[in-house]
């Protein structure tokens, strides 16, 4: 097997790794409210977690995220939301993320 | 406020009811397509479907007066300023119809399975109607998971085609964007959703899927019309020269002093441009937008409404009703004047636009945007002209042009907390938003 060949085997290994992670199922204009009401008192311009909005990272970015590095936030925001409201905002990041169909800078 | 309390008990009393039933137990799946749900709905719920089947919801028409005459009238058949008429276009325009498979005169009405329960009724938030396939769901959707999450309507899935009618999120009402889905206080005093939390039956009271209150453009009869006094004393203010007002001045006037809030607005659609290779002059790509497809159009947010007298009952343009292309022609247009006593002073949105016409026969003529024949996929206006008119059965001569028109919206939504009701400057000051001339006041009526 050539270079090439492992190359895009690879890819497509990544590819359908990434594609079958990808959030679904979760409410994004529920997530929405639910980012502005529990991220963005942090999350803001010169607030103390620096801001955030759905463009900071692409979509499988905030997959990883919520996934694996949740549980390294600060605070207990994240043990104090409700896993739905959680998949709600996550779904709403990923909808909106900069690498989604229609980024938003908003939130 | 007693009357207050008792909406507010009842509707705890309906959320909590309404809630609590768990349709997972009776519900399985999978199903084979959306009408397969519709199938298992019906096991139960049969008797619902047939008082569904008779709302404009799925018939898109009622028998009302319109303009003095009697006749059929809803979005079957009206003229609007936006895509003009659903007639050549129903694949497209279906994505909004509380039914499956609508694409055109052989749709049978008479069919249960054919009704989309899921739309209203979904609570996951993940059910999306697509616009190319006659209401049918779209294919990610998880009909199980759906079907089993089924409720009570919450403002997401009324806003899911009302707020999204008219080609963009807020474009039809100005006072109807998605920003109602969960809007803070600032937002909507009554629908905040951190604290009255209203849902949108709570003012348009619901029995047997009968929803009241009255669109302009498809209930120009004033139909089952909903009003802040359902709620609301007709006195409400602790001053008496406020409560004076209310006999000539709707509430909302004063309560609504901006709509739009958040998210934009179309306040202008001009058809004439569409087709264009190159966009015209003074297009900035946020404010004012320029697609091949729908020409130009013009977006805004926050914006002061117009005022007029209104009676609740409204005036409209019929297909094939004769225009003076010189002058600008009422799409839908508010009844009532000064002399009119059971008319107010109302806030409402002005949509202006420029729509096809037909220059000998002089009417507005019914476009085929959608499908690969239509407007926005061949850019030829001379084709598309054609097979809309051939559709709406409309003789056309063969020539057109464009005309202007405008169209109004009523604005109820979007209440702003009390703190930011107009004071007694903002319409009787200087530089106060009426034109009393033109509501028929010789001046100020401050300055008697």
């Amino acid at each position: 097997m050539t270079w090439k060949k492992l190359l895009l085997l690879g890819l497509i290994v990544v590819f359908t790794a990434s594609s079958a992670l990808a959030i679904e199922g979760g409410n994004q204009r529920k997530g929405k409210h639910l980012f502005k009401k529990n991220c963005k008192s942090c999350h803001s311009a010169g607030g103390e977690g620096g801001e955030i909005t759905p463009m900071s990272k692409t979509m499988s970015q905030w997959d990883r995220f919520f996934e694996k590095q949740a549980d390294k936030h600060p605070g207990d925001v994240f043990k104090n939301t409700p896993e739905k409201d959680l998949k709600d905002i996550n779904q709403f990041l990923f909808d909106k993320a900069a690498d989604s169909p229609s980024p938003e800078t908003c939130g | 406020m007693k009357k207050i309390l008792i909406v507010l008990m009842t509707a705890l009393l309906c959320s909590v009811t309404a809630y609590a039933m768990d349709h997972s137990e009776f519900i399985t799946g999978p199903f084979e397509d959306a009408s397969a749900v519709t199938k298992a709905c019906l096991e139960c719920h049969e008797e619902q479907a047939d008082s569904f089947m008779t709302t404009p919801h799925w018939t898109w028409t009622r028998k009302q007066s319109v303009n003095g005459k009697e006749m059929e009238l809803g979005k079957i058949n009206a003229f609007n300023n936006f895509c003009t008429t659903t007639s050549s276009n129903r694949v497209h325009c279906s994505e909004c119809h509380a039914g499956y498979g609508w694409a055109d005169e052989s749709f049978d009405f008479t069919d249960k399975t054919k009704v989309d329960c899921l739309v209203c009724h979904d609570t996951t938030g993940t059910y999306h109607k697509d616009g190319d396939n006659s209401g049918w769901p779209k294919e990610h959707v998880k009909l199980d998971e759906v079907a089993q999450n089924v409720g009570m309507p919450v403002r997401q899935n009324c806003t899911s085609c009302h707020a999204l009618g008219g080609g963009g999120n807020n474009a039809k009402h100005g006072d109807i964007g998605l920003v109602l889905d969960y809007p803070d206080r600032s937002v909507d005093v009554h629908m905040d959703a951190d604290g009255n939390d209203f849902q949108c039956q709570t003012c348009h009271v619901t029995e047997n899927h009968k929803i009241t209150g009255a669109n302009m453009a498809t209930s120009p009869d004033g139909y089952n019309l909903i009003s802040c006094e359902q709620c609301h004393d007709a006195e409400p203010h602790s001053e008496s020269v406020l409560n004076s007002h209310t006999r000539r001045v709707a509430c909302q006037t004063c309560h609504i002093p901006v709509y739009a809030k958040e998210d934009a607005t179309q306040m202008d659609w001009d058809w004439s441009t569409a087709g264009r290779e190159e966009p015209p002059e003074g297009i900035d790509g946020k404010v004012v937008r320029f697609k091949r497809s729908t020409g130009t159009q013009t977006w805004k947010t926050n914006m002061v409404p117009s005022y007029a007298w209104f009676n609740g009952k409204s005036g409209v343009y019929l297909m094939g009703d004769k225009i003076d292309p010189s002058t600008v022609t009422k799409m839908a247009y508010p009844l009532g004047n000064i002399s009119d006593k059971t008319a107010k002073i109302h806030p409402f949105k002005i949509h202006t636009g420029k729509q096809v016409y037909d220059t000998k026969n002089l009417y507005f003529i019914t476009n085929h945007i959608y499908g690969e024949d239509g407007l926005w996929t061949t850019y030829d206006w001379e084709r598309s002209v054609k097979i809309g008119m051939e559709t709406s059965k409309l003789p056309y001569s063969g020539e057109f042009g464009f005309a202007p028109t405008e169209m109004y919206w009523r604005i109820d939504h979007m209440v702003a907390p009390k703190e930011q009701a107009l004071g007694c400057l903002d319409c009787h000051g200087d530089e106060g938003r009426m034109d009393w001339a033109a509501l028929g006041y010789a001046k100020n009526p401050l300055n008697r």
